[in-house]
């Protein structure tokens, strides 16, 4: 699944005191199958350009494009099912949901698939595997380390199979014993072919990259 | 069939979704399902002693003639010339004419009433229960008898053969033996009805021969009620002419009219239901705006959310309803409807004690889910769309 | 609880009013920014649509079964007719809005559906300004309904039979003759036939449509003729009874195949409506055509049952 976008801009607080060019003119082209690394200094606009391209936020200009197909335009109810079928994510404070399981947090995005309770524990149960989570698997996720519950949320975002994995900071909240066995995970589903789409400070992530760019300011200044 | 089962199953994973919020926003489920239930509770209690009373009143209006005609004097009724008889007894279709001599007494602090009868000439009508539980019914030539209603019989512990004493007007005591017992379908008769000859009552009442308190006209035809009524009322204008089907209504509409006054009140309660839910509702946390947020990132649409919110409601509605038309039973068969009944009755005429009557149909039962879900739902609209029209964005850059 | 509920119509309407109008004012001219807020709106919009939706077509049977009830407190009343002329003025109009409104809220329904199918919202100007259209009709039903209630009096009123069986009649008195029973009982199924035809064809060609349009208005004028003259005495085993409120209510088929045939004579306005709004891309149009043909054939089937219970009740009235 390609991605790209055409002179996209998001801006905060529009037309008021406090505006803020959050992304400006960001032109890019994501190709399949790549592992594609954003960088840049905080409050640089990382996190809202993996937004617009995760299509969880619309863009103030500018255009989105899946497989030449521009979505930026598509209702929330399309795009929503673009995200439900296209698209795992993994966020930087993982938001995980402390009244669930481990198991129950991480088959959620199946809730909507029409999949019934025991296909979903089956199907999170088999990822959670992969993870090395079998021995966490009814936990309340309150009871998990910081880096158990980080790699929850990396199951959560594939127990759909999705094409394209999003995410930001996955390695800034774990320590370094963690953030090996993410990099790791990440480098399988590279093998797999799966369109990644990571921001990160982490250099050793950052080596796995195919294609890079770097944001100032909300400006793509390099790619 | 295999895709439909898989579409539905979406829905039912949103059902436990829905129900696993209900447990976790406790305090919020129990201010609502309370607040509801309660409502309908009153709601229930009254709905199910109205229908009960106008299902009475229905059964009792079968016990009436076809045609009862009362003197009217001054706008008030007074006793009938029997002369009436016998110019009614004239019309076509009319296949007799019998007078009926009754009234009230107070006994015990209540009213009952007393009422002579023709032995043989009134008929008891085939469709409203009358048995003899004991005893044998009156016989046209005993003197000082009487036949009660089981339940009055029950209240003051009589017996075939026991003597009935009861006061007139000028509080000299009548003597009356119990010479059976009845039972029937209309409570209220059981309970407050004493049967005596027409001659004895004309002597407890002091009504002279010539005169009856009303008289009772039957009809040959059921058909030409409504005509012999007409004829009546055209040739004794002084007359009031009351066709059973015209008691029916009224007594019907009389319980009806009651029920909706209280029911007013319900309105009330009801809407303080809505507001409650609506203020619980609207309540979101920051942890559930950000659990909405998380939900619609991973692939939860909009509509999605607003199902899970409305589940939320229609659950609590449930619920709700449940508990409320539950209690309302306990209240009205257990306890007796305190405070509802007396208003029901009329706190007019001092009834005497009989079993309230209730009746649960199933169309009350429906009403009663409707009136809890739609407001509830309505209530719950405007807090479940701002709920379901969280940002996704929130999950990526927190609230 | 019929009060209770139209209130609740009429505010959920007034609330969401100045909703669709924002979004209807707004829509063209905005940028894809402020289109996904008014899509947010929109949502409430759509919610509060097919609760409003919900409610009358609840309260369509709540209504009849609400006045039914009333007919112990009105003098001389025996039946709905009775009741409704205790108050003519308002009752009557009510009566045909519980028919009208239902079909147009379908009729919204699916417009609504085909937008949520297509991937721009491409038909939310056309839904506003339809929901715009509709909603005074909203209003006067629920207001209507409200003042019936509140302005319900027990005055005297003459019984159907006097005023429906008793001369002189609209229809002329040799339709109650066995040539004219035959030759009614004969128009009525051509006619039936002819439209169930037309719908059924009509998913091949298009003329099919409009005359299925054509053939509704004296479709239901028959069909009208027919209950009161030919399936009212016999149904009932009343000769000269011809009040349809008595047949409604006491023979349950009669109100299986009445709603049958609402449903199908209303299908014909329903996809003019989603033809005339519902076209505006190519995306869309694919989407209108098959929510036409499924509505098509469901209306076809309404009215192959719808006719043959008449024909079994007629069947076995007759022997």
């Amino acid at each position: 699944m390609s991605i790209r976008t055409a002179n996209l801009t998001k801006i905060y607080f529009k037309g008021l005191a406090n505006e803020v060019v959050a992304v400006n003119d960001a032109s890019i082209r994501i190709d399949d199958h790549t592992f594609f690394i954003v960088t840049g200094p905080s409050g640089s606009g990382k996190t809202t350009l993996l937004s617009l391209l995760g299509l969880l936020t619309r863009p103030t200009k500018g255009k989105i494009f899946y497989q030449n197909e521009e979505v930026s335009s598509y209702s929330d109810a399309w795009q929503t099912k673009i995200r439900k079928q296209q698209i795992g994510f993994i966020f930087q404070q993982y938001n995980l949901l402390p009244r669930f399981s481990a198991w129950e947090n991480a088959s959620l995005p199946l809730m909507c698939h029409n999949t019934s309770e025991s296909e979903r524990k089956k199907q999170a149960t088999e990822i959670m595997h992969k993870l090395g989570l079998e021995k966490r698997i009814e936990f309340r996720v309150s009871l998990l380390s910081g880096g158990e519950q980080q790699r929850v949320a990396i199951a959560r975002a594939l127990v759909t199979n999705p094409k394209i994995i999003i995410a930001d900071e996955p390695t800034a909240s774990v320590d370094d014993e963690t953030a090996a066995s993410i990099r790791e995970i990440f480098k399988t589903l590279k093998k797999e072919g799966k369109t990644i789409i990571v921001s990160t400070h982490d250099h050793a992530l950052m080596k796995e990259g195919t294609t890079f760019a770097a944001l100032k300011n909300g400006t793509v200044t390099n790619t | 069939m295999k895709n439909r089962s898989r579409r539905f199953q979406e829905h039912i994973n949103f059902l436990n979704y829905a129900m696993d919020s209900i447990f976790t926003y406790k305090a919020r489920s129990i201010a609502i399902v309370f607040s509801l239930m309660i409502a309908l509770m009153v709601l229930g209690s009254i709905a199910f002693i109205s229908d009960g009373l106008t299902k009475e009143a229905e059964s009792s209006a079968n016990f009436a003639p076809d045609i009862t005609i009362q003197y009217l004097q001054a706008g008030r009724q007074v006793a009938i010339p029997m002369e009436y008889a016998q110019q009614i007894s004239q019309i076509s279709y009319v296949s007799k004419v019998v007078p009926r001599v009754w009234g009230y007494i107070y006994y015990h602090n209540r009213i009952y009433t007393v009422m002579g009868i023709d032995a043989v000439k009134m008929p008891i009508p085939k469709d409203i229960g009358f048995v003899m539980v004991s005893g044998k019914f009156l016989q046209p030539n005993d003197n000082q008898t009487a036949v009660v209603g089981n339940y009055l019989a029950k209240v003051f512990d009589l017996e075939t053969n026991d003597i009935l004493v009861l006061y007139d007007q000028s509080q000299q005591p009548h003597n009356f033996t119990v010479n059976g017992i009845f039972s029937m379908d209309v409570n209220l008769y059981t309970s407050d009805l004493i049967l005596i000859n027409l001659n004895d009552s004309r002597n407890f009442f002091n009504v002279s021969a010539e005169e009856a308190t009303d008289l009772c006209v039957y009809v040959e035809d059921q058909t030409q009620t409504r005509y012999v009524a007409q004829q009546i009322a055209q040739s004794s204008p002084d007359a009031r002419v009351l066709t059973r089907e015209a008691l029916k209504d009224a007594l019907v509409t009389t319980y009806g009219a009651r029920s909706g006054f209280v029911s007013v009140v319900w309105y009330i309660l009801l809407l303080s239901v809505i507001l409650v839910a609506w203020n619980q509702a609207s309540a979101v946390s920051e942890e559930a705006r950000e659990e909405v947020g998380i939900l619609k990132a991973l692939g939860f649409s909009t509509s999605n959310i607003l199902e899970i919110r409305l589940l939320e409601a229609l659950i609590l509605g449930f619920i709700s309803a449940s508990s409320g038309i539950f209690l309302s039973v306990l209240y009205d068969f257990y306890l007796g409807a305190p405070v509802i009944r007396d208003f029901m009755l009329g706190w007019a005429a001092v009834y005497p004690s009989f079993p309230l009557p209730i009746l649960i149909s199933f169309s009350t039962m429906l009403t009663l889910y409707a009136v809890a879900l739609f407001p509830l739902f309505v209530g719950s609209l405007i807090p479940a769309w701002k709920s379901a029209i969280t940002e996704p964005d929130i999950a990526m850059r927190g609230s | 609880m019929n009060l209770l509920l139209s209130i609740a119509a009429l505010v959920l309407t007034l609330i969401v009013l100045d909703t669709a109008l924002r979004i209807f004012r707004r829509w063209k001219k905005s940028d894809e920014e402020e289109r996904y807020e008014l899509e947010k709106d929109f949502y409430l919009t759509f919610s509060a649509v097919v609760i409003v939706l919900g409610i009358r077509l609840f309260l369509v049977p709540l209504y009849f079964w609400t006045m039914q009830s009333l007919i112990p407190a009105i003098p001389g009343a025996m039946c709905l007719w009775g009741v409704f002329n205790a108050l003519p003025e308002l009752t009557w109009p009510a009566l045909l809005l519980k028919f009208l409104l239902p079909a147009m809220y379908i009729g919204w329904l699916l417009l609504a559906q085909i937008n949520s199918e297509c991937k721009t919202n491409p038909l939310m100007r056309n839904l506003m300004a339809l929901f715009l259209l509709l909603s005074p009709l909203l209003i006067i039903d629920s207001a209507v309904d409200i003042l019936i209630f509140f302005r319900m009096n027990p005055v005297e009123v003459s019984c159907c039979s006097n005023a429906i069986d008793v001369g002189p009649r609209p229809i002329p008195m040799w339709i109650g003759t066995v040539s004219g029973q035959t030759l009614l009982i004969l128009v009525f199924f051509a006619l039936s036939t002819i439209f169930t035809a037309s719908l059924i064809l009509a998913l091949r060609w298009r003329i099919f449509e409009q005359i299925s349009l054509m053939l509704t208005l004296p479709l239901a004028g028959t069909l009208v003729i027919a209950i009161t003259e030919i399936l009212t005495p016999w149904l009932l085993h009343l000769p000269f009874h011809h009040c349809p409120f008595c047949l409604l209510f006491q023979n349950l088929s009669s109100l299986i195949f009445t709603s049958l045939f609402w449903f199908a004579l209303a299908t014909p306005w329903i996809i003019l409506i989603t033809k005339k709004l519902g076209r505006k891309t190519d995306e869309a149009r694919g989407i209108e055509l098959r929510l036409r043909n499924t509505t098509l054939t469901y209306s076809g089937i309404a009215m192959i049952i719808a006719m043959t219970i008449i024909l079994v009740d007629l069947s076995i009235a007759m022997t």
